[in-house]
C-alpha cells in the first residue's frame, strides 16, 4: 500500500475495464439471457393516435401455434396500482392504467401482450387480435391543443393543459422600463428521441418458493425500480431484486417505470415462469418516449452596453399523452425554466411554462433535459441582441457571466451558492483556441470569396448531485446513496456501489477512486454494481449525479476501511495506531521497522481472528456509508465552434471546434473526454439532424432509421479539449461531467449557423438545422 | 413452420441445424448458438451492430436468413480473439478506448477488419466512411477512428516482424 493520499491512478488514463469483455462479445445486455422455460412477449400497439376501443378478440390468436397467453388491460389493470402522475398544487393527476382499456391515446399505446415460446410465435398470434376501434380526432398541435376542449386527451383534466406554472425573481416589468432594448424572439426545440442503440429491454421471473420477483432490466436506476415494483405490484420490498447488467446506452430514457415493465412482471407472476420483452427499434421510436419538444419564447431587456437588466421566458412543452412514472409531466418544460439565466447574472427573471397533452409519445428526460433547449435559446437570443447592439458576442457576455469576483454566487431563483467556477477562463480560452482574434478577418475574406463562414459560442454551468430530486419518490426526502467497501480475507477489495453503468466507465473510475485511497493497485479494486440485493442503495444513475455523489461516498467508505486495517496491524504489531504506516505495500510500525506486515496478512488476520476487530460490533474489515454532501457541485465549460454554410446545398461543416471544460480534477481523461466528445455528438444530432415527425392526421413518420437520422462517423471531425480542474469545494472534490458538453455544444453549433447567415439577416429559430431549412433562411429556393 | 437442414461455419466451426426459413442469421447466432456477441440495434439494416464477416465480407446479419447460409463461412466478435489473445482491432479499441456501453463495438469491430482487409492504411476521411455505416450513440465516434487507425499500425507491424 501507498501512503493514503498520493495519487497513483487518478487522472491517468487507466484502461476501461468493462470494455475487455465488450470488444470480444462477452457483455451481457438484457436479450442475451436465455433462461430455462423462458418465454417472449410481444405487444399489440394501437395505430390511431387518438381511438375508443370498443372491443379487442383474441379468439383465434389465442390458439395460434407456441401462444401460452394473451392478455389485454381488463386482465391486467386491477392487479397494479394505477401509475400516477403529476399531481401537485398546480396539476391533477394523470392515472396511467398498465394497458389502457377504454382508449388508445397513441400511436404505439400498448393494447395488449402476447406471450409465445419465442417473439416470432409472439408476434404472428399478434396479428390474429381483432380491436375494434372508434377512431377520435386526435390533438397533436400544442397550440391547437390548448385552445381546443372539443377534444380532450384525458377527461378528467377537463382540458388539454396539464398544469401552468409560474416563478421568477425581481421584477421584469421594472426591468424592461430601465432597460435600452428589448430584443424576443421565440424557438422551437424539435421533438427528438433519446434513442441509446439498445431499446427498453426486461426479463422478468417469480419464484413462487421465495415469493421473490427478480427482474433484470436496463436501467438506470435498479434501486428505483425496485421501489416502483414494490408500490405498484404490492409486493414487499425485500421480495423484489433487480439486476442491471451491462446497459446500451440510456440517456434519460431509462430512469422512467414504463407500462410495458409492469406488464411483463405481472406476467411472471401470472405464469411462474421468466418473460423477456425487448423492444424492437419500432417500438422504441414510436412508443417508448420522446423528449426537449419545447417552444421557448423568450424576452431579454438589456442597457446599450449590454448588461442585461433582465430575462422573460413563456415556454409550452408539449408532454405528449402521458407522463412516465414516476416523474411529474411537467418537470422537464420547470427545469429548462429554471436553469435559463445561468451563467448569468440575470437580475430580475420570469417565467411560465404551459404543459400541453397531445396524442403523442410521451417526453422523457433525454441528457440535460430542459438545458440543452434552454442554452440554445437563450446563447442564440444573446447573438441577436449583440447584432441588435453592434456588440462583439463575447464582449456581451463578459459583461454578464458570474464571475470569479461573484462567487460564492447565490443563484436570486434560490439553490446553492455557485462557487469554484470558472466562466472567464472557459470563454477566455474558447475563445483563444478558436482564433476568434482573427476569426472576424478570416469571415470577411471568406464572405469576399462566397463562402460562409460562422463562429459560435455556448457557455453552461451545471449543478450535479442534488440530494432532493422529484426521483427520490417514496424514498428518504434527503436523496439517497449508500456504498459499501470491503476489503476480504484474500486482499482483494469489493467496492458494492448502487449507481449503474451505461457507458460512463463507472466500473475503472469507481475503482480509481477507491485504489488511489486504499492505496493499492487499480485492479485490486471489484466494483460491483447494478444489483440491489448489494450492499448499496442508490437513487440511480441521472442528471450527472453519479461521479459526485458515488464518488463522495466510496472515499469515504474506502478510508475508513484503511483506517481498520491500521488499527488491525497495530494490534498484530503491538505498537500504537498513530506509529503505523504504510510504505511500499507493508504496514510498518515506526519502533519497529523491520517487523512488517503485508496487506494480505492484515486482512487475513482482520477476518480470522476476532481478537483483532477493528470495532467491538463485529469482524472484518468493511465500510458503508451515505452521501453526507448538503448541496450540489457546479461544473461549467465553454465551446466554440467554426463552421461553413454552403447556401446553395445548405450543408454546413464543421471546421473547428474546441471544448473547454472544468468538470474539477479529472479521474480518467480517456473516459471523461469521451463523455465530452459523445455529448457534442449528441448536440450535434440535435441541431443538424434528429426531429420526431407526425403527419398532420398522427402518424409518426419516422419509425426507422432511415427516417430518424444521428450523427454518424462522418459528421464531424476531432474537437480540441482543453481541462481547467477546479476542485469542488467540501469533501468531495468531483464535479460532473455527463451533460454539461451537451448544454454548451447545442448553442455553439447553431449559433456558428446565425452567424455565417448573418448576412441574410437570417432567423433560425428552428431546430433541426436541416438543408432546406437553411436553403430557405438565405431566400433560396 | 417447415424446418430447413442447414450447415455452416462459425468461428472454425462446423454447425448443423434445422431451422425455420424465416429464421434470421442473427437471431439464428444468438439463439441457436448462443453468440450473444452480436448485438441488434435496428433489425432494419441501418445501425450495424449486428455486423458479422460471410466468407470474409461485412454484412447484417439482421438482413439476412439463416438458410442463406447454407455451405458458408461466418466470422463473428467470439471468433476474433485467438484463445486469451485479441484480435489487433481488439486491442487497438480497447487503448484508445473506442467504445462507451459497448452494445455497437462488436459491429465496428467487423466493418474495421473488412475495412482493413481491403485497405491497410485508410486515411481518416476512408476510415469515417468505411464505418458511417455502424451507428454509434455514445463515443461522437472520434475514439473509434482513432482504433482503427491504431490497429491498422499494428496489423501493419505485426506483417513487418
Amino acid at each position: 500500500m501507498r501512503p493514503r493520499g498520493q495519487s497513483a491512478s487518478i487522472g491517468e488514463p487507466v484502461k476501461a475495464s468493462a470494455d475487455l469483455r465488450l470488444i470480444t462479445g462477452r457483455g451481457v445486455f438484457v436479450d442475451d439471457l436465455h433462461l430455462p422455460r423462458m418465454v417472449h412477449a410481444a405487444f399489440l400497439r394501437s395505430p390511431h393516435p387518438h381511438a375508443r376501443i370498443l372491443g379487442i378478440d383474441a379468439k383465434n390468436a389465442a390458439t395460434s401455434p407456441g401462444v401460452v397467453a394473451i392478455r389485454t388491460g381488463s386482465d391486467l389493470n386491477l392487479r397494479s396500482k394505477l401509475m400516477q402522475v403529476g399531481e401537485t398544487t398546480e396539476a391533477s393527476a394523470i392515472d396511467i392504467e398498465v394497458l389502457p382499456s377504454g382508449k388508445a391515446r397513441m400511436v404505439g399505446d400498448p393494447l395488449a401482450v402476447v406471450v409465445a415460446q419465442d417473439r416470432y410465435l409472439a408476434e404472428d398470434a399478434m396479428e390474429l387480435i381483432d380491436v375494434t376501434y372508434e377512431p377520435l380526432s386526435p390533438v397533436l398541435d400544442a397550440d391547437v391543443a390548448r385552445a381546443s376542449t372539443d377534444t380532450l386527451v384525458h377527461e378528467n383534466l377537463g382540458s388539454n393543459v396539464f398544469s401552468t406554472a409560474e416563478g421568477g425573481y425581481g421584477d421584469w416589468d421594472e426591468a424592461v422600463a430601465s432597460s435600452d432594448v428589448v430584443v424576443r424572439e421565440t424557438f422551437r426545440q424539435a421533438r427528438c428521441s433519446p434513442f441509446p442503440l439498445e431499446g427498453r429491454a426486461l426479463v422478468a421471473d417469480w419464484d413462487p418458493a421465495d415469493a421473490k420477483l427478480t427482474v433484470w432490466s436496463s436501467s438506470q436506476w435498479p434501486h428505483m425500480f425496485r421501489q416502483h415494483l414494490s408500490d405498484l405490484l404490492n409486493i414487499p420490498l425485500d421480495h423484489v431484486r433487480v439486476v442491471t447488467q451491462d446497459v446500451g446506452g440510456a440517456f434519460g430514457l431509462k430512469a422512467n417505470t414504463f407500462r410495458e415493465d409492469i406488464a411483463i412482471a405481472l406476467l411472471a407472476v401470472e405464469l411462474g415462469r421468466p418473460v423477456k420483452w425487448v423492444e424492437d427499434r419500432r417500438e422504441n421510436l414510436m412508443a417508448s418516449a420522446h423528449a426537449r419538444d419545447h417552444s421557448i419564447d423568450l424576452e431579454i431587456a438589456l442597457k446599450n452596453d449590454g448588461v442585461i437588466l433582465g430575462l422573460r421566458a413563456r415556454i409550452v412543452d408539449d408532454m405528449g399523452a402521458y407522463g412516465l412514472y414516476p416523474w411529474s409531466p411537467d418537470s422537464w418544460g420547470k427545469l429548462l425554466a429554471v436553469s435559463l439565466p445561468l451563467p448569468y447574472k440575470v437580475p430580475n427573471y420570469q417565467w411560465e411554462v404551459v404543459t400541453v397533452v397531445t396524442n403523442k409519445a410521451p417526453e422523457s428526460a433525454y441528457r440535460a433535459p430542459g438545458n440543452a433547449a434552454g442554452a440554445w435559446a437563450r446563447e442564440s437570443l444573446l447573438d441577436i441582441a449583440a447584432r441588435q447592439l453592434s456588440l462583439d458576442p463575447i464582449d456581451l457576455r463578459r459583461r454578464n457571466l458570474i464571475a470569479r469576483q461573484d462567487l460564492p454566487f447565490s443563484p436570486l431563483g434560490g439553490g446553492a451558492p455557485i462557487d469554484a467556477v470558472t466562466t472567464e477562463e472557459a470563454l477566455e480560452q474558447a475563445a483563444a483556441l478558436i482564433g476568434y482574434d482573427d476569426f472576424r478577418q478570416e469571415q470577411q475574406k471568406a464572405l469576399a470569396e462566397g463562402r460562409y463562414l460562422g463562429v459560435g459560442f455556448g457557455i453552461y454551468i451545471k449543478a450535479a448531485g442534488r440530494p432532493k430530486s422529484p426521483a427520490t419518490v417514496g424514498l428518504s426526502e434527503t436523496g439517497l446513496e449508500s456504498a459499501t467497501v470491503r476489503m476480504s480475507a484474500t486482499g482483494a477489495v469489493q467496492a458494492f456501489v448502487g449507481a449503474c453503468s451505461g457507458g460512463q466507465g463507472y466500473e475503472t473510475t469507481f475503482a480509481q477512486l477507491v485504489a488511489d485511497e486504499m492505496g493499492v493497485p487499480v485492479d485490486a479494486v471489484q466494483i460491483q454494481m447494478g444489483d440491489t440485493d448489494f450492499p448499496a442503495e442508490s437513487s440511480g444513475t441521472w442528471g450527472s449525479r453519479s461521479t459526485v455523489v458515488v464518488g463522495a461516498t466510496l472515499v469515504g467508505a474506502a478510508r475508513d476501511v484503511s483506517t481498520q486495517m491500521i488499527a488491525v496491524a497495530a494490534k498484530m504489531m503491538e505498537a500504537p495506531q498513530e506509529e503505523v504506516a504504510l510504505e511500499g505495500g507493508f504496514f510498518i510500525a515506526e519502533r519497529a521497522p523491520s517487523e512488517r506486515l503485508s496487506v494480505l496478512d492484515v486482512a487475513r488476520a482482520a477476518w480470522e481472528d476476532s481478537s483483532l476487530a477493528p470495532s467491538t460490533l463485529g469482524t472484518g474489515l468493511s465500510s458503508t456509508r451515505h452521501y453526507e454532501i448538503p448541496g450540489p457541485t457546479y461544473s461549467n465549460g465553454c465551446h466554440a465552434a467554426v463552421v461553413e454554410v454552403d447556401t446553395e446545398t445548405g450543408k454546413v461543416s464543421v471546421l473547428r471546434y474546441v471544448a473547454v471544460e472544468d468538470c474539477g480534477p479529472l479521474i480518467n481523461p480517456m473516459i471523461a473526454n469521451g463523455q465530452i466528445r459523445g455529448a457534442i455528438a449528441q448536440a450535434y444530432g440535435s441541431v443538424f439532424l434528429e426531429e420526431i415527425v407526425y403527419s398532420e392526421d398522427g402518424l409518426p413518420l419516422t419509425t426507422t432509421l432511415l427516417d430518424y437520422l444521428i450523427p454518424d462517423a462522418a459528421s464531424m471531425g476531432d474537437v480540441i479539449i482543453k481541462h481547467l480542474e477546479t476542485p469542488a469545494p467540501g469533501s468531495g472534490r468531483f464535479k460532473s461531467l455527463g451533460e454539461g458538453p451537451l448544454v454548451a455544444s447545442a448553442p455553439a453549433f447553431a449559433c456558428a449557423v446565425a452567424d455565417a447567415l448573418s448576412p441574410f439577416d437570417a432567423r433560425l429559430t428552428r431546430l433541426p438545422l436541416k438543408p432546406d431549412r437553411l436553403i430557405e433562411a438565405t431566400g433560396g429556393d | 413452420m417447415a424446418q430447413v437442414a442447414l450447415r455452416l461455419k462459425v468461428n472454425g466451426v462446423e454447425h448443423e441445424a434445422l431451422v425455420e426459413p424465416r429464421l434470421t442469421l442473427a437471431d439464428f447466432l444468438r439463439t441457436d448458438l448462443g453468440l450473444t456477441g452480436t448485438h441488434l440495434g435496428c433489425e432494419h439494416g441501418v445501425c450495424g451492430a449486428c455486423t458479422v464477416l460471410l466468407d470474409g465480407e461485412a454484412v447484417r446479419s439482421c438482413l439476412l436468413f439463416a438458410v442463406q447460409t447454407e455451405g458458408h463461412e461466418v466470422i463473428t466478435i467470439e471468433g476474433m480473439a485467438q484463445g486469451e489473445e485479441l484480435h489487433p482491432i481488439q486491442e487497438a479499441f480497447w487503448e484508445q478506448h473506442g467504445l462507451q456501453c459497448g452494445f455497437c463495438t462488436p459491429g465496428f469491430i467487423l466493418s474495421a477488419y473488412n475495412l482493413l482487409q481491403e485497405n491497410a492504411q485508410p486515411s481518416e476521411e476512408e476510415i469515417q466512411a468505411a464505418i458511417s455505416g455502424n451507428l454509434c450513440r455514445c463515443t461522437g465516434y472520434q475514439s473509434i477512428v482513432a482504433s482503427v487507425k491504431a490497429a491498422a499500425e499494428k496489423l501493419q507491424l505485426q506483417r513487418e516482424s
